[in-house]
């Protein structure tokens, strides 16, 4: 091998990263320009979760439990709008609390494209989910990880005094009805960390109340084994969950939208890895490691 | 007296004490000690609440001692702390969902999360292109799995081929699970253990300073 010839082995085994910064930079650009929107299929545990809401009626609440902040709105928010409006259009009754000081900020966003949850202020027409007796937005839990997840599962009302709105809960019909993990027909989590173990430890183990998962991809391997043990009932990995349940649902939102973003990134990951190798089985002899 | 107060034994006692109430109610559900269990959880919320302003309490001592010596590289980044803590305390007790509190989340907080999540992106790609090399089987085995499953987690990889979603599915949800479930119940058991090691007094760690020697058996 020529020592031309090698040097571009040894570039293409060694390109700058400021080259594959740009590279990524302007490659997710185009989705922006001209959106892909491929098809995208169901795996078994996206599936999972929309029967078992399926199942789920007006007499059955469900708690939807936001431990992922606005970083990671790109892969949960869309599975969770996806589960809320579900939920919404089974008539399901939702009580929403969050242990991220952000949480706040996620309500909003899925209150902003799930537009039937009114607040109490607003005016409530048909279809729309009455503050207090169809849905209740808790709002912040500020510390105590598992031990307050567990105190929830107990007795709600001795965990949490008011809701976001300072409403004593006992003021508030939906919650008057429950006292704790066993009135709960469904508990769906969303992580970027450990609360969904502690969901898992402190309200299915001890009280048998079904789990579901909507975190960031990351996280769903570590949760495999529980759904295989029947603990989770179902999970969405990340915007794909999200965009899978958007498609059972039957429409595209921001979740179908981000797999664009998610397929060029991957390609072009995938892309550099290969040349990667390329240049190390080119250059191998040559180098001392 | 205030020796007393810090004698180990003390802290030990309650530790074991808590532990032990607290294990009983979990498996065996009797009344009595159902009640005792959840009001400690009660109690142990209201702990919480207060260990986070200790927390505020032990970052500020720190960061005004960077101030104070004026620590190249850190003091105006402390100072920036202490500030950005007083807007946000002001404008949380002022009004805690509108106004500027709320526009601090909204222009402030939310942006610069969204681009720190986002950048990981970069450096991710970066790091998998330099980390990814076959040089053996089991790397090379390693490398034809993450670009399966990577494939499989994007729509493209089924247009590529029907079947990646297929292979990657297996991959997540059969193939590694006996893995992960093997590593868990694994530090469960180590959990267990350690747990007891509190309640008997033998593990010290926690305690800290107090906890004298044998921090760690």
């Amino acid at each position: 091998m020529g020592e031309a010839e090698r040097s571009i082995w040894i570039k293409l085994a060694e390109i700058d990263r400021r080259i594959i910064y740009w590279s990524l930079f302007l490659l997710l650009i185009i989705p922006f320009v001209r959106p892909l929107m491929l098809p995208v299929s169901i795996s078994e545990t996206t599936l999972a979760l929309y029967n078992f809401i399926e199942k789920l009626g007006p007499d059955d609440i469900v708690v939807i439990g936001i431990q992922s902040g606005v970083s990671a709105w790109p892969e949960c928010l869309p599975g969770l709008v996806a589960a809320t409006r579900h939920l919404v259009s089974r008539n399901v009754k939702i009580i929403i609390w969050g242990f991220y000081t952000d949480v706040d900020m996620t309500m909003n966003a899925i209150k902003a494209r799930v537009p039937q949850l009114k607040w109490p202020d607003e005016e409530v027409g048909p279809g729309d989910y009455k503050y207090g007796e169809d849905w209740v937005y808790i709002g912040l839990i500020p510390a105590g990880g598992e031990t307050v997840v567990a105190a929830l599962a107990d007795d709600l009302h001795a965990a949490i005094k008011a809701d976001f709105f300072g409403t004593p809960i006992t003021q508030i019909p939906l919650l008057q009805k429950v006292k704790g993990a066993k009135d709960i027909a469904l508990v769906i989590t969303s992580d970027t960390g450990d609360y969904g173990w502690y969901y898992v430890r402190q309200w299915n183990a001890r009280y048998g109340t079904p789990i579901a998962e909507i975190g960031i991809a990351m996280i769903y391997s570590e949760f495999v084994p529980y759904y295989k043990a029947g603990q989770v009932i179902g999970m969405l990995k990340g915007v794909r969950g999200g965009a899978e349940y958007e498609r059972l649902l039957g429409y595209a939102g921001e979740g179908t939208q981000r797999m664009d973003a998610l397929n060029v990134s991957h390609l072009l990951t995938i892309f550099f890895i290969i040349i990667g190798n390329i240049g190390y089985f080119a250059t191998r002899k040559y180098r001392r490691y | 007296m205030a020796s007393v107060l810090r004698r180990p034994e003390i802290f030990i006692f309650i530790a074991g004490v808590v532990m032990g109430i607290t294990w009983i109610g979990y498996f065996f559900p009797l009344g009595a000690v159902e009640d005792t269990v959840s009001l400690m959880q009660t109690w142990a919320v209201g702990i919480s609440a207060f260990a986070l302003a200790l927390g505020f309490l032990s970052a500020a001592r720190i960061h005004l001692h960077y101030i104070r010596r004026r620590t190249p590289g850190m003091w105006p980044f402390s100072l920036w702390l202490f500030i950005f803590t007083a807007v946000a305390i002001i404008a949380g007790l002022i009004s805690e969902t509108t106004g500027f509190y709320a526009w601090q989340f909204k222009w402030v907080y939310t942006p610069l999360g969204a681009t720190l999540y986002a950048t990981t992106g970069f450096y991710i790609c970066s790091a998998a292109y330099r980390a990814f090399r076959a040089r053996s089987v089991e790397a090379a085995i390693l490398l034809i799995a993450g670009i399966i499953v990577m494939l499989g987690n994007c729509t493209i990889g089924e247009v590529i081929w029907k079947d990646i979603p297929v292979i990657n599915e297996w991959l997540q949800i059969h193939g590694q699970a006996p893995f992960i479930r093997a590593i868990m119940v694994t530090a469960a058991l180590g959990l267990v253990l350690y747990a007891l090691r509190i309640m008997a007094g033998i593990e010290r760690g926690y305690l800290g300073a107090i906890g004298g020697e044998g921090g760690g058996g």
